[in-house]
């Protein structure tokens, strides 16, 4: 079907914009580990 | 009615409490373990009086004194916050020493020091109950007396004396008091002994006998010798083995779960390229890694316990023996245990270590503790090593070789580089506290559990699922009008991607689908098993999405082009010495380069380990093949 | 500074037996200060309880784990 494509497509490329503005833009706040690995060290200072 | 908020901070030797303290103060669920080390960084927090006035809370590292000439960096930065030299963190207005009340002797240094630099101070009497319990005779009216400040017995395991100690930061806070053992002008330092000796005379009288107590009968076994060496290998294999077992039931329902929503939406959608995103990319990617949350959530309820009833000091003295061969001292296997979990805290956790060098060392050697990041591709690959299912001994025991293999590499690796870095200027010797054995804190093990499970969810359903939604792309475009699913993986952007990588791995015994799969796990490494499900998956008609070993049995019929089977177990080998040895996580990289204090270090050791990791991988393949396996 | 009787010899930490109450009279070395920091002070009482590489005291009602190194540093009289 032609519309799955288009919406896949779709998907696809709002995820490369919000991956590029993560790598790019995001100011490298690296306080503690920022990322998902769950410990208590990235609460706020 | 807006003046800016308080500032107080907590003070206090490591195990007295403060970071449960801190915790019940201000709600928060900061990391809490009973050994040195575990507050190395300065928290902040919030919380109200009884008046309904804000307090900024802020949590100290451990330490033993405030010198000048402090042992190691932790106790520097409590100093700083005392003073007011740290960034972007004002003088505290008040300091709240946490005190452990069965041992004051030691403890009460620091609060005199305290009064020393000027700064208003409230004595929080901690662990009254184990006081009690020890025979000691506590008067805290004298000590306030004698001290001048306000004293508050305590016990902030169990929310008791909260409220009064509230009552006791209420304002205008108390002056700073007098220091009233400044009697003649020779040493301080010696004056301020002999008035701790005279306080514990008045306010803390000790019973005259020492009893054995549970934690002396316990450690009798678990400090001996030979005893105490049985048991930890003991308790580190059961933590294996109870990961594997346990887990297996709600790792099934979880399976079946996701294989069903994803029958549900093959049958709700007609087919498409929406569908194929949805069910191939999102469901298998996300799905595949979702599926070892019950295993991430069972490491981290061992290592809570551990932690939390006091034992990890006394794994860290029998392993000072084993530490010293690697160059290190007994201070190391704190960060390194913890790098066990995630690298990036353990690393944080080398601030304990008072030798600069030996600091150093342990950063660079801490990835190579295999991080709860691996485990869901361990997971994938030790049942196809070993063609069974889930739940065996064999299982753990393979585990258990894979973490030792990578802990005895750390150590290799650490002596080699510790003689180039040559000895320390000032010799530091080994000292550590261990203290007494105390009922895990099940409130707080239960909250830590679900918060690094919730992250683990978090991470899958952020950066995996993008990833997991790239890589179908990658792998659906371009289109080519083949039917047979070979030609068009081979047609596809991920096939040529894989075409160019496969010349790199294949003397490492993979192909470019794998290897593309491992590339893409230097995003974060969880991705690897979405990578696989994703690019192994074949267009799939009714029944096949259903089962959770479905990935594994795809790898088990997956072949090279002219027929051998790709997974076999050399190359399974070589795929999961890989990973123990490759440095596949940016945060990590970025924590080293901070904490060692140059990017060059980070640098020298991502380029070191992915060059070992591929070696290693290689001399593994090569001489396995070679001798016939 | 205790006055001694001349027949009375100082032990270091690492010459007591197992399981014997002493008392602290001096520290004498290089990490003095950080010893007393950990509780190990003059006229302190400790027991050790465990010897080898490093050891472990009872002292004012905590457990330490010092080294031999440091544990010579430590100069201590028998109690009874």
């Amino acid at each position: 079907m032609e519309w799955q494509s288009y919406i896949a497509l779709g998907i696809v490329a709002i995820t490369l914009v919000i991956f590029a503005f993560r790598l790019f833009f995001k100011k490298k706040s690296k306080k503690s580990c920022g990322h998902g690995c769950g410990c208590a060290a990235n609460e706020k200072q | 009615m807006s003046e800016n908020p308080s500032i107080i901070a907590l003070l206090g030797n490591p195990n007295s409490g403060k970071s449960t303290l801190f915790n019940a103060l201000t709600g928060k669920n900061q990391r809490v373990g009973n050994y040195a080390g575990v507050t190395v960084e300065v928290k902040s927090g919030e919380t109200y009086t009884p008046h309904g006035k804000k307090l900024h809370v802020l949590d100290l590292p451990g330490c033993y004194s405030l010198r000048t000439d402090a042992g190691s960096p932790d106790e520097q930065i409590a100093l700083d916050a005392l003073t007011g030299k740290l960034d972007g963190i004002a003088k505290p207005d008040l300091v709240v020493c946490v005190v452990d009340a069965s041992n004051l002797e030691r403890h009460l240094q620091l609060v005199l020091q305290v009064i020393e630099l000027g700064l208003p101070c409230v004595l929080a009497l901690n662990m009254v109950d184990v006081a009690e319990k020890s025979g000691l005779r506590l008067d805290p009216a004298k000590l306030s007396e004698e001290l001048g400040i306000p004293v508050v017995p305590m016990q902030a395991n169990a929310s008791k004396g909260i409220i009064e100690l509230k009552q006791a930061l209420r304002h205008p806070f108390p002056h700073a008091s007098e220091v009233s053992w400044l009697t003649q002008t020779d040493n301080l330092e010696t004056n301020r002994r002999a008035f701790v000796a005279s306080l514990c005379e008045l306010a803390a009288r000790r019973p005259d006998s020492q009893q054995r107590n549970f934690t002396d009968r316990l450690d009798s076994i678990l400090l001996h010798p030979f005893l105490g060496w049985v048991a930890f290998l003991a308790i580190m294999f059961i933590l294996f083995w109870s990961i594997f077992s346990f887990a297996s039931i709600p790792m099934d329902f979880i399976d079946s779960a996701l294989g069903s929503f994803g029958e549900w939406v093959n049958a709700m959608m007609p087919e498409g390229d929406l569908r194929s995103l949805l069910v191939d990319g999102v469901i298998g990617g996300v799905g595949g890694v979702l599926v070892f949350l019950p295993q991430i959530l069972l490491l981290f309820f061992f290592i809570g316990l551990l932690e939390s009833s006091g034992y990890m000091s006394r794994a860290a003295f029998l392993m000072d023996h084993v530490m010293a061969k690697a160059g290190l001292s007994g201070k190391a296997f704190l960060p390194l245990f913890s790098s066990y979990a995630c690298a990036i805290p353990g690393v944080m956790a080398t601030r304990t270590i008072d030798s600069a060098k030996e600091r150093l060392v342990t950063i660079f050697v801490a990835p190579w503790m295999s991080c709860s990041a691996r485990l869901p591709v361990y997971f994938l690959i030790i049942p196809l090593l070993l063609h069974e299912n889930e739940g065996t001994w064999k299982q753990a025991l393979v585990l258990f070789c894979i973490y030792t293999l990578g802990t005895l590499t750390a150590f290799l690796a650490a002596r080699i580089l510790r003689g180039k870095l040559g000895p320390d200027k000032i010799v530091r010797h080994f000292m550590l506290e261990l203290p007494p054995y105390r009922r895990p804190q099940w409130s707080y093990v239960f909250r830590h559990v679900l918060d690094r499970g919730w992250a683990f969810v978090r991470k899958a359903g952020t950066i995996i699922l993008g990833l997991s939604i790239l890589l179908w792309a990658l792998k659906t475009y371009p289109k080519s009008d083949s039917t047979d699913p070979g030609e068009v993986l081979a047609h596809s952007a991920m096939g040529r991607i894989g075409e160019l990588i496969e010349p790199v791995v294949k003397p490492l015994g993979f192909d470019g689908r794998t290897g593309t799969a491992i590339l893409t796990s230097f995003a974060a490494r969880e991705v690897f098993v979405s990578s696989i499900a994703i690019i192994f998956s074949v267009e799939e008609t009714d029944d096949d999405v259903k089962n959770r070993s479905l990935i594994r049995a795809k790898m088990q019929t997956a072949t090279w082009p002219d027929g051998r089977p790709l997974f076999t177990s050399m190359s399974l080998i070589s795929l999961l010495v890989f990973f123990i040895y490759a440095l596949q996580c940016l945060p990590t990289t970025a924590v080293v380069a901070r904490e060692s204090g140059s990017w060059k270090w980070a640098v020298g050791q991502f380029a070191f380990m992915s060059g070992f990791a591929y070696l290693a991988s290689w001399l593994i393949f090569q001489t396995g093949s070679l001798l016939g396996f | 500074m205790t006055t001694r009787q001349p027949s009375q010899r100082q032990l270091t930490l690492n010459e007591v037996s197992l399981n014997c109450d002493v008392r602290i009279s001096s520290l004498n070395g290089p990490a003095c200060d950080r010893l007393r920091d950990l509780g190990f002070c003059e006229q302190m009482q400790l027991r050790k309880i465990s010897n080898g590489r490093n050891l472990v005291c009872t002292v004012c009602g905590a457990k330490m784990a010092i080294s031999r190194e440091l544990a010579e540093q430590v100069l201590v009289d028998p109690i009874r």
